[in-house]
């Protein structure tokens, strides 16, 4: 054993890690790696507004639409919710809107710009390709009240 | 041995710049990690075994970072390497899975494997000083990562993600938006369309493109052959990384980092030159 791992010490460690990568998947040190392996028809983002409908920058929260489209999805995959192409029935959405505008919340607790805002809005803007042009979907996630 | 072809003479002086970037920006990775994350509201890997929510009382999560730091002072001065080493991952493993437990993946995988396979490289050769072998152990896994996300794209779209590929536009449409939500600022919008446009216009330049990065991470293993193509491959990876970052605005650091750490070592080419120009 220690001869052959001698013999191909160049590699084994690469391939080691390739396999168990492949065999585990997602759970922290191994990974696939998949992003981006594949391009499906569609792609979602987010963003919030006041109830005029006035847009706020989540920059203003300490956040980015990026972590929200993180969590988008692995709240998702936590309640076993299947999701993409607008498939999410209205009651999902308006759920996982609520999640993820409670985690924003937890997490930008501390940034005074939130006593400034009585109701918060959370869209979902849904892009996807009909007849070789691209649709853009607006869809109202969630609706209610800053604690 | 192997290493000795591998690296050249320069060694000692090269893993030290390297570490002095890893750690930096591994440190520097590990804090804004711990310091952001609060609670543990969507747990997955290590944190769907073991309860780490004690970790996250500010006062222990202080403590923490400050024999983080101390490790990561040991780590330079190549101290007790094993057990440094060792500890180095734990706080990794423990961190960055928290991380994840909060629903943000920042892809910081390859950081903390490459902390594992230089334990596994001290384990073996701890009456080396510069263990030869911790380099090229975490070059094996950066490599090995680009491979996995090759086989990731074959596995999941097969030959047709280079044909698929054009449906890029609505990536590009996604990450351009998320800018424009984060800043509110239109200009992003009107680069992401200006983006797409040439890209619908130019449909066979972007098969080549990703037929090329398909190449290029596939055969990421190459790179393991010798230095001079370790070095040309980590240029290569580097000018597909900033491609990527230019058309769809992403640029994923943890795997770019010790990527560029590992395979171009710019500190040590930037401590070349200034000797040079200091010694002329």
């Amino acid at each position: 054993m220690k001869q052959i791992f001698k013999k191909y010490s160049l590699i084994t460690i690469a391939i080691t890690y390739i396999f168990t990568s492949l065999i585990i998947g997602e759970f922290h040190p191994f990974s696939k790696y998949p992003m981006y392996s594949s391009f499906p028809n569609w792609s979602y983002s987010f963003f919030i507004s006041d109830s005029n409908n006035k847009f706020i920058p989540f920059n203003k929260f300490n956040m980015s639409g990026g972590e929200m489209g993180h969590w988008f999805y692995s709240i998702c995959e936590s309640k076993k919710i299947k999701y993409g192409n607008g498939m999410e029935s209205g009651q999902e959405l308006n759920f996982v809107g609520s999640e993820m505008i409670h985690l924003m919340f937890q997490k930008s607790k501390h940034v005074s710009e939130i006593s400034n805002i009585k109701k918060i809005k959370l869209y979902r803007l849904f892009c996807f390709y009909s007849n070789d042009t691209i649709q853009k979907k607006y869809y109202l996630m969630y609706e209610g009240n800053v604690k | 041995m192997l290493n000795n072809k591998y690296f050249g003479t320069s060694l000692y002086i090269e893993w030290l710049f390297i570490k002095i970037s890893f750690i930096l920006f591994w440190f520097i990775t590990f804090y804004f990690s711990i310091l952001n994350s609060h609670q543990i509201p969507l747990p997955v890997g290590i944190c769907t075994l073991v309860n780490l929510n004690w970790i996250l009382y500010p006062i222990i999560k202080n403590i923490v970072i400050f024999f983080t730091l101390i490790f990561c002072i040991f780590y330079l001065l190549e101290y007790k390497m094993r057990w440094i080493c060792f500890l180095l991952f734990i706080i990794s493993l423990i961190s960055f899975s928290i991380e994840e437990s909060n629903g943000i993946y920042n892809r910081n995988t390859l950081l903390t494997v490459i902390l594992f396979v230089q334990f596994i490289s001290y384990l073996k050769d701890h009456n080396n000083q510069f263990n030869n072998s911790a380099l090229q152990y975490s070059i094996q896994v950066i490599a090995g990562a680009y491979t996995l996300s090759a086989m990731s794209k074959l596995v999941e779209s097969g030959l047709f993600w280079i044909v698929d590929g054009k449906r890029i536009t609505l990536q590009i449409l996604k990450s351009h938006f998320q800018e424009y939500s984060d800043f509110g600022n239109n200009s992003f919008l009107l680069h992401g369309d200006i983006l797409v446009k040439f890209i619908e216009n130019h449909t066979f330049l972007l098969y080549i493109v990703l037929s090329v990065s398909l190449l290029l991470e596939l055969f990421a293993l190459a790179t393991l052959k010798n230095k001079k193509i370790k070095l040309i491959y980590g240029i290569l990876l580097l000018v597909m990384h900033l491609g990527i970052y230019i058309i769809m605005d992403i640029l994923i650091l943890p795997i770019i980092a010790p990527m560029i750490i590992f395979m171009i070592n710019p500190l040590f080419y930037a401590f070349k030159l200034f000797t040079a120009i200091h010694h002329r």
